[in-house]
């Protein structure tokens, strides 16, 4: 156990929800992109999150993989689009936008929660520096 | 120091930092999939050392939650982590004063100032 062992933990905690946010507002942010149907859609980013296995007391978490969604996406039929195929049909990405948001609120909640954590263990750590004072 | 009062102090206090270190890490992992929660205790091996009078050979315990999961399997109650915290905290403080009283007592007893 580290001098500062809490802060360490806490950090890596909003290291990985800080990247959660990060994907999320990417996904949001090309919900509508266009492509024309010989490409692939945007592909949504989700993140593979796991413990860092010390084997002591206070595990932190890690990204361990960045998934991408479905390259497939949907067609939709926009002639007027200059994308679009003979057929007149073009690709969008399939992002659910109510799922986003939902993460969005899970992550932002879960990074508040670790800077409370930083918050209490400062604390402690400094009425331990007051000790014999 | 082998003032005894100072020895179950200082264990309380190693607990507690544990313990610390303990819900932090659970609060970073509260949406990690099938994460279990770690939970630390002194307080039964310390009530056990102050009875028997000797600390020799106590140590706190580190165990596993075995509350139900979630749909991912991760069994962590951020609430339950985060009231934790804050009383781990406030009871952190509470043994640093205790200390403190501890050691103005022997600085008074050896002709230092009591306050």
């Amino acid at each position: 156990m580290s001098l500062f062992g809490a802060f360490g933990v806490a950090s890596s905690g909003m290291d990985v929800y800080q990247t959660w946010l990060d994907a999320i507002s990417g996904n949001v942010a090309n919900a509508n992109d266009t492509s024309p149907t010989s490409q692939s859609a945007y592909q949504e980013r989700y993140l593979e999150i796991a413990p860092v296995a010390t084997g002591g007391v206070g595990e932190g978490v890690q990204v361990t993989n960045v998934a991408l969604g479905s390259a497939q996406g949907q067609l939709s039929y926009e002639p007027n689009n200059p994308l679009a195929d003979a057929q007149g049909m073009v690709r969008h990405p399939s992002i659910d936008l109510g799922d986003q948001m939902v993460q969005m609120v899970v992550a932002e909640r879960a990074y508040q929660a670790n800077v409370s954590s930083v918050t209490q263990a400062r604390q402690a750590y400094q009425s331990a520096l007051e000790l014999g004072a | 120091m082998s003032d005894f009062s100072v020895q179950a102090l200082q264990y309380a206090v190693d607990g507690l930092s544990m313990r610390q270190n303990a819900e932090a890490g659970n609060i970073a992992n509260a949406q990690t999939p099938g994460y279990q929660a770690q939970e630390v205790d002194f307080e039964s091996s310390l009530a056990q050392a102050i009875s028997a009078g000797s600390l020799s050979g106590a140590g706190p315990s580190v165990s596993t939650s075995t509350a139900p999961g979630d749909s991912t399997g991760n069994n962590v109650d951020l609430g339950n982590e985060m009231v934790g915290m804050q009383e781990t905290t406030l009871r952190y403080q509470a043994m640093v004063d205790a200390l403190n009283a501890q050691f103005r007592i022997l600085r008074g007893s050896m002709g230092g100032s009591f306050s």
